[in-house]
């Protein structure tokens, strides 16, 4: 019997010592997955693979940026002269205007002949920017290929222009989503952090039992809730109330962002600071009352200062919390890719973006990898949060 | 002893739950093999739902899943045989054309109605018509304040839709002519919302399908002729092609797929799916 018993209890550590291991495993290889897909933007170029960009031979321009390209397109910059060449206007040419230059007879009725005539096309008119398929491109091309830069970590990190789907060139800039995301995430914070911060004193300290065992199941009542119940929460009571209160042109702002966040963090920083603050031990209040000190003296005096390191690890985790929040911003904060300057415009976060595209995003291409690096980012965003709070949780004094 | 029995219970449990979910798991995929699924663009969203209420009320067998997230979603899934049926409120890129072509078997394109694009201001907004140069210039950032189109002295909020909707594109090549949208454009994740949010903005403009429209939010008249003349944004006008913002509105499935998606797609072009397309506001393809 005892034998057997020995047995099963062997069993029983080898399966629980094969589930951590299973669990590391799969931390692990989701990591590098993430990685390995986020990284490999940056061997590529923000174009189709079968893009050409060419211009005429005798264009003293080589060389071009995906933003000049993007302007170029939008008609913001329309003369060679603006970026380095001759005085001459720049004449776009796209497969849809083949069909307008070019007639049915001269392309053939498959096609067969559009590549000779874009060929010619491209000879004859020296401020052409060509923007073609590949198949369409003749072998002897007389013209010159304008060579695009690849997509390095700097112009990925600090390109101001998010524009994933913009043809012929993407902009991939994650700038504004990074400081987006940023932004909303500290204004979560400064709401929510003295509401929690009054709420858990007042459940530590003052209530009587009876109501902190009534408030304790609805604070955390509040973290079980649904993230697109919040979402719509706020889309429909916070936005237009917002909207109304500040006057704006728009309701859907960073402010109603960092409210719905803010009211999403409250429960983290309720429960862990007021564990906190639970745990000052008897003698250090009882010392502190002894001296002659008033209640509200001891809370802010030796609790508060006692747990403080425990707040701010409340405060962390809240943020962790609000940082990753995905649906509820997506739903209320109006999504503009733009740096943010105020609470009161529209802002654009990291989760948000990834939740938006990653449908529409072709497998493998490279709107899917980019948003795969934005998820990089964020994971080393939330890995450093977790690191300063173990390091805060760690350095407990006293 | 007692810990034994323990397991015992235990691995009886653990086995029992192994049991259950491969049973589930069967049961799914028989399912899986009828179910047709439909996804795409949200604009096609609300009068697809009222089809398939209608049809499956004659086919009580049938089982169809219907799922939105705008045009490219729908056309990603069906470029990667997530899904039977794409709607899309735009043509297909190039890029896209190609991507079927390497696979191989055909597409196959059925337009099953046609939408008017509706531009949607606050009542209170005392503009009522809009030329198309004006419209790409808000859109691309050039104009930002109402006292430009003889409005009030307000900073317009303009809203659009996600980069994943077909409308987004659609817009983005009509009326922008392939330019890029402003970054500072405010966007939103469906018609709906753009309503709801017009409706609540004095001073927001917006673009959503004519279906969308109802009596909260303001339709534009749009001149195509550089101001000479305007044409109000109604159903009767799309209809003898006067306003000129109409787009089909499709239906793309794989040729081989064709069995199975044909029956519903049938259905939606029949007389009385037609109707259904009528009476949820748009245009009916006959």
């Amino acid at each position: 019997m005892r034998r057997l018993r020995k047995i099963i209890e062997k069993i029983v550590e080898g399966v629980l010592a094969m589930s951590a291991a299973i669990t590391s495993i799969t931390v692990l290889l989701i990591i590098i997955f993430l990685f390995d897909e986020g990284l490999s933007i940056f061997s590529k170029k923000p174009v189709d693979d079968d893009t050409v960009i060419a211009v005429n031979s005798s264009n003293p321009v080589s060389k071009l940026t995906g933003l000049q390209i993007k302007d170029i397109f939008d008609q913001k910059i329309t003369n060679w002269k603006q970026i380095g060449g001759k005085n001459d206007s720049i004449k776009l040419f796209r497969l849809d205007e083949a069909g307008t230059t070019f007639t049915e007879q001269q392309m053939g009725s498959n096609f067969e002949r559009l590549a000779i005539c874009v060929d010619s096309y491209v000879v004859r008119t020296p401020g052409v920017l060509l923007y073609f398929s590949s198949k369409y491109i003749p072998k002897d091309f007389h013209g010159k290929r304008i060579e695009i830069a690849n997509i390095t970590p700097y112009s990925f990190l600090m390109g101001k222009q998010w524009f994933p789907t913009a043809q012929p060139v993407a902009q991939l800039g994650v700038l504004p989503l990074i400081l987006g995301t940023l932004w909303v995430t500290l204004g979560a914070i400064l709401f929510a952090l003295p509401f929690g911060l009054a709420t858990a004193i007042f459940m530590a300290e003052i209530a009587n039992h009876k109501v902190r065992n009534y408030l304790k199941p609805v604070v955390e009542l509040l973290a079980g809730i649904p993230s697109v119940v919040y979402g719509f929460f706020g889309l429909i009571v916070i936005v237009p109330a917002v909207q109304k209160i500040f006057n704006l042109p728009v309701g859907e702002s960073g402010l109603a962002g960092s409210i719905v966040l803010g009211i999403m963090a409250l429960p983290t920083i309720i429960t862990i600071s007021e564990d906190a603050l639970r745990t000052t031990p008897r003698a250090l209040k009882e010392a502190s009352l002894a001296l002659g000190a008033s209640h509200w003296q001891t809370i802010r005096r030796v609790i508060v200062p006692y747990a403080s390191s425990g707040i701010t690890a409340a405060i962390i985790l809240g943020i962790g919390r609000a940082i990753g929040e995905t649906m509820a911003v997506l739903m209320v904060t109006g999504n503009a890719a733009v740096i943010p300057h105020s609470y009161f415009e529209p802002l654009r976060t990291i989760p948000a973006t990834i939740a938006a595209e990653l449908g529409e995003a072709a497998y493998g291409g490279l709107h899917f990898k980019a948003l795969f690096a934005l998820g990089c980012i964020l994971f080393i965003m939330t890995f450093i949060i977790n690191l300063i709070f173990e390091f805060i949780a760690k350095k407990k004094k006293y | 002893m007692k810990t034994v029995v323990y397991y015992f219970i235990f691995a009886v449990l653990l086995a029992s739950c192994g049991q259950s979910a491969n049973t589930a798991g069967k049961k799914n995929i028989k399912s899986k093999t009828q179910q047709l699924n439909i996804k795409g663009s949200d604009t096609e969203l609300s009068f697809t739902q009222k089809e398939i209420e209608e049809y499956l009320k004659k086919n009580p067998d049938a089982s169809i899943s219907l799922t939105g997230g705008g045009s490219s979603v729908g056309i990603t899934a069906l470029i990667e045989g997530n899904t039977d049926i794409a709607m899309t409120s735009r043509d297909l890129t190039t890029g896209e054309t190609n991507e079927f072509g390497e696979k191989g078997g055909g597409i196959k394109k059925m337009i099953v109605a046609y939408d008017g694009l509706a531009i949607i201001v606050n009542p209170a907004n005392k503009v009522d018509d809009i030329t198309m140069k004006q419209l790409e210039d808000i859109y691309t950032g050039k104009i930002d304040h109402w006292n430009d189109l003889q409005g009030t002295n307000q900073k317009m909020s303009i809203l659009s839709r996600e980069s994943s909707s077909g409308t987004y594109s659609y817009f983005k090549e009509h009326i922008l002519e392939g330019k890029s949208y402003s970054s500072t454009i405010t966007q939103l994740t469906s018609n709906g919302q753009i309503v709801e949010s017009v409706s609540q903005s004095p001073d927001a403009i917006g673009y959503v399908s004519l279906g969308y429209v109802n009596s909260k939010v303001k339709v534009l008249g749009i001149s195509f002729d550089g101001g000479k003349t305007f044409v109000e944004g109604k159903i009767e006008n799309v209809k003898n092609n006067s306003y000129k913002i109409k787009r089909p509105l499709y239906y793309i499935f794989e040729e081989n797929n064709s069995a199975k998606a044909d029956p519903f797609v049938n259905y939606v072009l029949s007389d009385s799916g037609q109707k259904i397309v009528e009476t949820a506001g748009f245009i009916k393809v006959k």
